[in-house]
């Protein structure tokens, strides 16, 4: 080991510890207007306001793409999916706003936003 | 030597470099791997992508990376899988051509790898939350930037072997 090594090696701990902090940081200003957004190939086709007393399952088909998301106890998840590495169903449950599931084979994303923050974010994007 | 003769030797490595990298990816495939994180993996093919650096020049380690990426895609993959290994595999070739360009010997064969493991991890989720349009995908980097570390070691060390044991066999001259 060598300095660089030291200091290369360092940084990538530093960085990531940083971006928990600020992704923590940001779940913690959260207000209660959340929802869950549920995207295929990119475009929305499902949101559900999101809080402890939400609950719905839903569930879409397209060809013989089949997912099923489950909004319950304040905690949602991928129940099912007939994908083939089933990462998505593995990733468990999510509550906190910006956390995600994604089914990449199925190009199929479930995310929790908040209404305000998603709006605040666009205009900084834009 | 004669240039031929070289061409022929160099031809033959690149090959055998890209069939290794292939049945690397397939076995990587198969081992059951305890999940941390979507997305997490050992990385094993680059294994051959850190021997080509070290052994190769950037074009012909290029061409490894690249040739690895298409030829999987066509035998176990799909469209968007190759598009997620071929951001991987180029960024991460990228970083470690240059780190190893600048630093050489003074950067640890480990370090290349680790920094390597990162920058696929990276180019992945970019090309994922392009094609995904959703930004929060980027939100797995820091646990997958953290879990790179010991799969960077473990890879680095693995490729170490190998490229010490292929200088040993002065293959290449």
């Amino acid at each position: 080991m060598k300095k660089v090594d030291i200091i290369i090696i360092a940084g990538i701990l530093v960085a990531s510890l940083l971006a928990f902090v600020a992704i923590s940081q940001f779940q913690a200003r959260a207000s209660s207007d959340l929802e869950v957004v549920i995207k295929h190939q990119g475009t929305v086709i499902k949101t559900i306001p999101f809080n402890r007393d939400t609950d719905e399952v839903f569930q879409y088909e397209a060809d013989d793409e089949r997912n099923v998301v489950t909004v319950k106890n304040g905690l949602v998840s991928m129940t099912e999916a007939n994908c083939r590495d089933q990462i998505c169903v593995k990733t468990g449950e999510i509550s906190k706003v910006g956390e995600i599931i994604v089914c990449l084979p199925h190009k199929f994303t479930v995310e929790i936003v908040s209404k305000t923050q998603a709006a605040e974010l666009d205009s900084i994007a834009e | 030597m004669n240039t031929n003769y070289t061409k022929t030797r160099m031809l033959v490595l690149i090959s055998v470099l890209v069939a290794q990298g292939m049945i690397l990816g397939f076995i990587e495939k198969m081992l059951p791997m305890p999940f941390i994180v979507p997305g997490a993996k050992l990385g094993l093919a680059n294994i051959v992508t850190l021997t080509a650096i070290y052994l190769l020049s950037f074009k012909q380690s290029l061409s490894v990376v690249v040739l690895r990426v298409l030829l999987s895609a066509v035998t176990f993959g799909s469209l968007s899988s190759f598009l997620y290994s071929l951001s991987g595999g180029i960024l991460s070739l990228l970083v470690m051509a240059m780190l190893f360009k600048v630093l050489g010997d003074r950067i640890n064969l480990i370090t290349v790898s680790i920094t390597g493991a990162v920058a696929h991890n990276l180019g992945q989720l970019l090309v994922a939350s392009i094609i995904l349009e959703t930004p929060y995908i980027l939100t797995y980097l820091p646990i997958l930037m953290v879990v790179a570390i010991p799969t960077g070691i473990f890879v680095g060390i693995v490729a170490r072997f190998l490229i010490t044991y292929l200088k040993r066999t002065r293959f290449i001259s």
